[in-house]
């Protein structure tokens, strides 16, 4: 089998950041959510989202 | 020298094993339990909420000094032991992870079962993200209904129906699937704390209803004639054992009416690791014994009714099943490992409102389903899937549930205060999401490590993805909003997100899913839609390893429900043998 890598972005240079993936590649990445979508790199239809753990700590799924 | 040939011999005692016991020894089948575990039950329970001993050092759960798994985040990474347990908590002994679990009990949505199909019609195609590899079922929610019907009964649970027989019906939940008839008990109302979410979710226009309870909220006797007493709400379900029998598990409920039988023999200390084949049929389940020397147990039907790994593991060891392979898109078993999406959540903390929240049960809680599945519009959202928003008072044990608000000192002087002002007066909202299968989310042997016998360990390969963080962003919006409409004092919350990767360290969900997956294609599936594995008609493979994708609830309601349509198609294969249609 060979070692061929997810087509993920690799977010760890990211963490606590904001970013937008587009075809499985960081395309930006800011501070928070409204710097990140002012920026012109930012396309409608990218993904948008926060790196790192919750704000409000995670979350207990019950077994 | 081999045991006594079995009709049915059964790898683990949990729901799966337990269910499928009742129901073939009913039936006057001789079945063999084997169960890595010990016998136990609710006399090992009494008066014990020892969090220390339970909770914070696992008694209820597998050993990882004898037993574990290798996790790595993408097939280029080097895959290592995960040497304790954390984001997951498989349960070991009889009753298996039955007993500590919390007792919610859902049915998933008739969209969840045909996932692709629903998704590819409503969106089209490109909906779909790159290397996602979500599919249908094989089994439609109307074909499973009658099997839900059956597990809730045989458990007792508490709930209220939001749509019976195709008419939604106010106080229940207006998104789930049509049921045959009510709940078999009455759900319980809302406590102080979920009151407070049901006002909030009203408010924004919501439909709050009760989570289906496994928790009995009154006596019930079951249409086995076991009857179990009510919940006390001593608050200790998750992790623990129930001292008083009122949760409902394999032990109180199936294990007791197939030993009843007389034809029913659970052999302790079995860890089964192999089935002898020969690559068209099962013959014997290969285990170890309590002294660790190998046995073998013949049968003419094999279940695989352990945890998600173990079945995985058991059918790759044997060589039975063609193995997954990621690259070349071929195999199944080990397919579509899936898992649970949380990290939307918020909480929120009063400063002069007190509850009792170490009264509680585990499923003692008020949900909203709008955001979960497709129960909204993704257009324009750029992901798909969502998760049911929830509020419990499951109970706040002394050591895990202290909870205090953002900026707390982690220690000292403060933080007691903190803690002392704050255990009674805190509200947390949840998020469950879905978790969609991915070409490369799988299972397979670990090269390098092995278990204490000498067996390869299961490696997963698993990380989060972009849809599943873009859709926690989103949930965490959600919960918010209700948190901000409760209107604590002090709020944590915001769009939701996950860690870079995924971490096996903190506590998550142990709704682990997939490997050994079901469909209507062999191409593409292990087993068909009697849990019946293609490649070998006399072994059966049942539980949360058949989800072809997790959905945004609990799987319990749903491995039950396979359980029971498995012990109907293992009495079908038993009559007259072949595939079943």
């Amino acid at each position: 089998m060979s070692t061929e890598q997810r087509p993920s972005p690799e977010l760890e240079p990211y963490d606590g950041r904001w970013v937008a993936v587009r075809d499985g590649a960081v395309v930006a990445h800011a501070a928070d959510e409204a710097s990140l979508r002012a920026d012109p790199a930012v396309r409608e239809g990218d993904l948008v989202f926060p790196v790192g753990d919750p704000p409000s700590g995670f979350y207990l799924v019950n077994v | 020298m081999a045991n006594r040939k079995a009709d049915v011999a059964i790898v683990g005692v949990g729901w799966v094993g337990g269910i499928i016991a009742a129901e073939l020894t009913k039936a006057g089948l001789d079945v063999v339990g084997l169960e890595r575990g010990h016998d136990r039950g609710v006399k090992n329970w009494i008066d014990d909420h020892d969090e220390l001993r339970y909770a914070i050092r696992y008694e209820l759960f597998q050993n990882s000094a004898n037993e574990t798994w290798t996790l790595r985040h993408h097939m280029g990474e080097n895959a290592l032991p995960i040497r304790q347990l954390g984001s997951f908590l498989p349960g070991t002994g009889l009753g298996g992870a039955g007993v500590h679990w919390n007792g919610q009990t859902w049915r998933f949505h008739p969209r969840d079962f045909t996932m692709y199909t629903s998704t590819v019609d409503r969106y089209g195609a490109s909906a779909i993200p790159e290397g996602m590899s979500i599919q249908d079922w094989g089994i439609t929610y109307d074909e499973l209904e009658p099997y839900y019907d059956k597990f809730e009964y045989m458990a007792g649970i508490a709930g209220k129906a939001g749509n019976l027989k195709g008419q939604i019906r106010p106080g229940g939940n207006p998104f789930e699937g049509p049921r045959s008839r009510e709940f078999p008990l009455e759900a319980p109302p809302p406590t102080e704390i979920t009151g407070l979410f049901v006002d909030a979710a009203k408010e924004l226009g919501y439909h709050p209803f009760p989570g289906p309870t496994a928790n009995l909220p009154k006596a019930y006797k079951n249409p086995d004639g076991i009857e179990r007493g009510p919940c006390t709400y001593c608050g200790f379900c998750e992790r623990f054992g129930c001292e008083v029998g009122a949760k409902a598990d394999p032990i109180v409920t199936v294990i007791p009416v197939a030993l009843k039988t007389g034809k029913f023999k659970i052999i302790d200390y079995a860890s089964a690791f192999a089935i002898r084949n020969d690559g068209k049929m099962g013959r014997s389940v290969l285990y170890y014994d309590g002294m660790g020397r190998v046995q073998e147990q013949p049968a003419d039907v094999i279940v695989l009714g352990a945890y998600v790994f173990n079945n995985v593991r058991i059918l790759l060891v044997s060589k039975l099943g063609k193995p997954y392979d990621p690259v070349t898109n071929t195999g199944v078993v080990g397919k579509n490992y899936c898992y649970q999406t949380g990290g939307g959540g918020a909480s929120g903390w009063f400063t002069g409102r007190r509850f009792k929240r170490y009264m509680g049960s585990g499923a003692n809680s008020y949900v909203i389903d709008e955001w979960n599945a497709d129960n909204f519009d993704h257009s324009g959202l750029g992901f798909i899937g969502g998760g049911s928003i929830s509020c419990g008072q499951s109970g706040a044990r002394p050591i895990q549930s202290l909870s205090v608000p953002p900026g707390t000192p982690s220690f000292g002087r403060d933080w007691k205060v903190a803690i002392r002002q704050y255990y009674n007066s805190a509200i947390s909202i949840g998020f469950q999401g879905e978790s969609p299968a991915y070409r490369y989310h799988f299972l397979d042997l670990d090269p390098n490590y092995r278990d204490r016998f000498g067996q390869p360990l299961v490696r997963i390969t698993f990380d989060w993805e972009p849809n599943e963080r873009a859709m926690v962003a989103f949930a965490g919006q959600k919960t918010l909003e209700l948190m901000k409409a409760i209107g604590p004092d002090h709020i944590a919350g915001g769009p939701g997100s996950l860690p870079a990767h995924y971490d096996t360290v903190p506590y998550q969900s142990t709704h682990n899913t997939g490997g050994a997956i079901m469909g209507a294609d062999p191409g593409t599936s292990v087993v068909n839609s009697w849990l019946q594995m293609w490649d070998a008609p006399n072994v059966f493979v049942v539980g949360a390893c058949n989800f072809p994708q997790n959905a945004g609830f609990n799987p319990t309601g749903t491995v039950g429900a396979l359980a029971y349509r498995a012990a109907e198609g293992i009495l079908a294969y038993h009559k007259k043998g072949g595939i079943l249609a």
